[in-house]
């Protein structure tokens, strides 16, 4: 898939691209308003990751601009500014998210897998986790066709795990991803190992769970 | 009081003390002018007599064989006379003298002048009795009075009238340019027109104070927005750094853990700066009151939130708000931060197994809403309870990952919404937090 990186930050610009090539993704990056309006003009597009706070000029005006041209590709909003009135706007616009920096990559790529769902069907709807499914559509586990019960906080991690799966997550982006501007209120990893352990207990009822590793003194890893 | 209360307060008292003045003055200055007006009066009639004297002779008055005239009309209250006298001084006066009228004796003004008349000496006598002349002075004061009385009236009148007109600009100064100065923003900078050179001046000053507040404020709020970019971005470069080299697989543990460690660092980092920022945008008023909330709901919502967390030390949470209590004015966000702050901080200061509760009850001295966060955890030092909403002041028992902010953040949107925010603690029995919401208006 190809993204456009709209960044005007270097570093950040080359850390993004870094970490979607490792993830298959074909990048291009766009310092100005105007080399993004040019590029979009130019090439179809999957995705634009569009910060707001451009050199040149206001992220959110290449994006109206872009939409009166009719683009396809799916727009997620990166910015610094965390006002909601630049949230509700970017949205407004037409853009599929939005993610306050700084995110954390991992986070990025969940959210672009759910939209490629959303938008491009690309993926089946079930996403074969050992020897059970994950329903994404509708936030359910299953086994052999049975429902298995997980709280809300539960899915989200095990989701979380298999979206970036064959990769530690650290306690930190777990915590991050499931309380997201609430964790920083009581960060505790401790919360994260307990919800392991309950999936790890509820699963185990089912099936074997050892694809579900423990990466000592890092975080966890769905290895499938 | 207001000022044209006052001014119309003392203008009223200087009146009535200026009547009263007047009242005091007036009789004998009344008697004097009456007195003046009758010797005139007398003098006057002198002339007359000498003129008729002159022109038709004495016999007119004084009939051959006679000595003397005398005349008075019908109620005695005036009367002339003449009679031949022997050559002596010169008489010209005016005196009150009693006279014998008929059996009666009554008190005059008498006017007395000597005068010859061919060889004869003449007294001519013109009296005017003391009684009317009081008449006369009862009058004049009486119409002084009313005059005195209809004139105070009418000048305090226009006076409140020309003060009103006058503190107009001042008060639409208070209204308009005080009222909303908590809000700069807001601020009209519309010149209130006015003739008054003072009121110019003080509106001028009000404009250009609010100018200034305006322009520091705008400056405070460009400062948290360029602080916001230009500290999280490159805080955003390490965060993807480390993101990136945790998923290199040539990496060892040993380097790894140390990412995990330094991608903490960072996050600290973060919230630091994110916390400080929100201190700073809501104590800069930059956060929207507009929403109308439900506390029953709000604690409801809180403790669902919470609920995943309890289970690492067997917390038992129970959340009763009872009856409800509707919060008008205020921004749903930050009263859930609040609200969450303070019960993130039960359960993270608990011990195993203890309980939590959030309780919503009416004030007990009325007037308002109480919100209490209780636990059964390490509870805080007496010495530390002064400092605890100070930031970056942590408690003895608070574990590194926690920054001080919490409950400084809390205390901040508690001021902003002017809900009371106390603290009861007795260590090692557990800690009680009290919101006091104000009552509905």
């Amino acid at each position: 898939m190809t993204v456009l990186i709209v960044e005007d930050e270097r570093t950040l610009a080359r850390e993004l691209g870094i970490f979607l090539h490792n993830h298959n993704f074909a990048c291009t990056v766009a310092r100005t308003a105007a080399e993004a309006r040019w590029q979009l003009a130019d090439t179809p597009f999957d995705f634009v990751l569009l910060d707001l706070g451009l050199p040149d000029g206001d992220g959110l005006d290449v994006l109206a601009e872009a939409k009166q041209n009719e683009l396809r590709a799916a727009v997620i909003i990166l910015t610094a500014r965390s006002a909601v009135e630049d949230r509700i706007g970017g949205l407004e616009l037409g853009a599929d998210d939005y993610l306050a920096k700084p995110f954390s990559l991992p986070e990025l790529l969940a959210r672009m897998h759910a939209i490629t769902r959303r938008r491009f069907g690309l993926h089946k709807p079930t996403v074969p986790v050992g020897a059970f499914s994950l329903d994404l559509q509708n936030r359910r586990l299953l086994h052999a066709g049975q429902d298995v019960s997980l709280s809300v906080k539960e899915y989200d991690v095990l989701s979380y795990l298999v979206l970036n799966k064959n990769r530690v997550l650290t306690r930190l982006q777990l915590t991050e991803h499931i309380w997201g501007n609430l964790s920083e209120a009581g960060f505790d990893s401790n919360y994260i190992d307990a919800h392991i352990k309950n999936l790890r207990k509820k699963l185990g009822q089912f099936a074997d769970t050892d694809w579900l590793e423990t990466a000592r003194g890092l975080g966890y890893r769905a290895r499938l | 009081m207001k000022l044209s209360t006052q001014f119309s307060l003392f203008n009223a008292l200087s009146r009535v003390a200026i009547l009263l003045l007047l009242v005091g003055v007036l009789p004998p200055v009344m008697s004097r002018l009456a007195l003046l007006a009758t010797d005139q009066r007398l003098e006057q009639k002198k002339e007359k007599v000498l003129r008729l004297i002159r022109r038709n002779g004495i016999s007119d008055f004084i009939e051959s064989g006679q000595s003397s005239y005398g005349s008075y009309n019908l109620l005695k209250e005036e009367f002339i006379s003449l009679e031949a006298i022997v050559p002596g001084p010169r008489i010209d006066v005016i005196d009150d003298s009693k006279r014998a009228v008929e059996d009666e004796i009554v008190e005059y003004r008498v006017l007395s002048y000597s005068f010859a008349q061919g060889r004869q000496n003449y007294l001519l006598e013109i009296g005017r009795s003391t009684g009317s002349i009081g008449e006369t002075e009862r009058n004049f004061r009486r119409y002084a009075l009313y005059i005195l009385l209809v004139a105070a009236a009418l000048t305090t009148l226009a006076d409140l009238a020309f003060f009103r007109y006058l503190l107009a600009p001042f008060y639409t100064i208070i209204r308009q340019r005080l009222r909303n100065s908590h809000y700069p923003p807001a601020f009209d900078f519309e010149p209130i027109a006015t003739s008054t050179a003072d009121f110019r001046y003080l509106d001028q000053s009000l404009r250009e104070m609010m100018a200034t507040i305006q322009a520091s404020f705008s400056k405070e709020r460009k400062f948290i927005a360029d602080a916001s970019h230009e500290l999280l971005t490159p805080l955003a470069a390490l965060q993807y750094r480390f993101d990136n080299m945790l998923a290199d697989e040539g990496l060892s543990d040993e380097n790894l853990v140390r990412v995990v460690e330094s991608q903490r660092t960072v996050y600290r980092l973060r919230t630091i700066i994110k916390s400080l920022l929100m201190i700073s945008k809501i104590e800069n008023d930059q956060f929207a009151r507009t929403d109308t909330v439900s506390l029953a709901e709000l604690a409801a919502e809180v403790c669902e939130e919470v609920r995943d967390r309890l289970e690492v030390l067997q917390l038992t949470l129970t959340c009763i708000v009872e009856p409800d209590f509707t919060v008008p004015h205020c921004n749903r966000g930050l009263l859930f931060t609040l609200v969450f702050n303070l019960v993130s901080n039960a359960i993270k200061y608990n011990r195993e197994g203890g309980l939590i509760y959030v309780l919503g009850r009416p004030a007990p001295m009325g007037g308002g809403h109480v919100l209490e966060v209780r636990d059964t955890g390490h509870g805080i030092a007496k010495e530390q309870l002064p400092r605890l909403f100070h930031r970056f002041d942590k408690g003895a028992t608070a574990d590194p990952d926690s920054y001080g902010l919490g409950l400084s953040i809390a205390r901040t949107i508690a001021d902003l919404h002017g809900i009371e925010i106390d603290v009861n603690s007795i260590e090692g029995l557990g800690t009680s937090f009290l919101l006091t919401f104000p009552e509905r208006k």
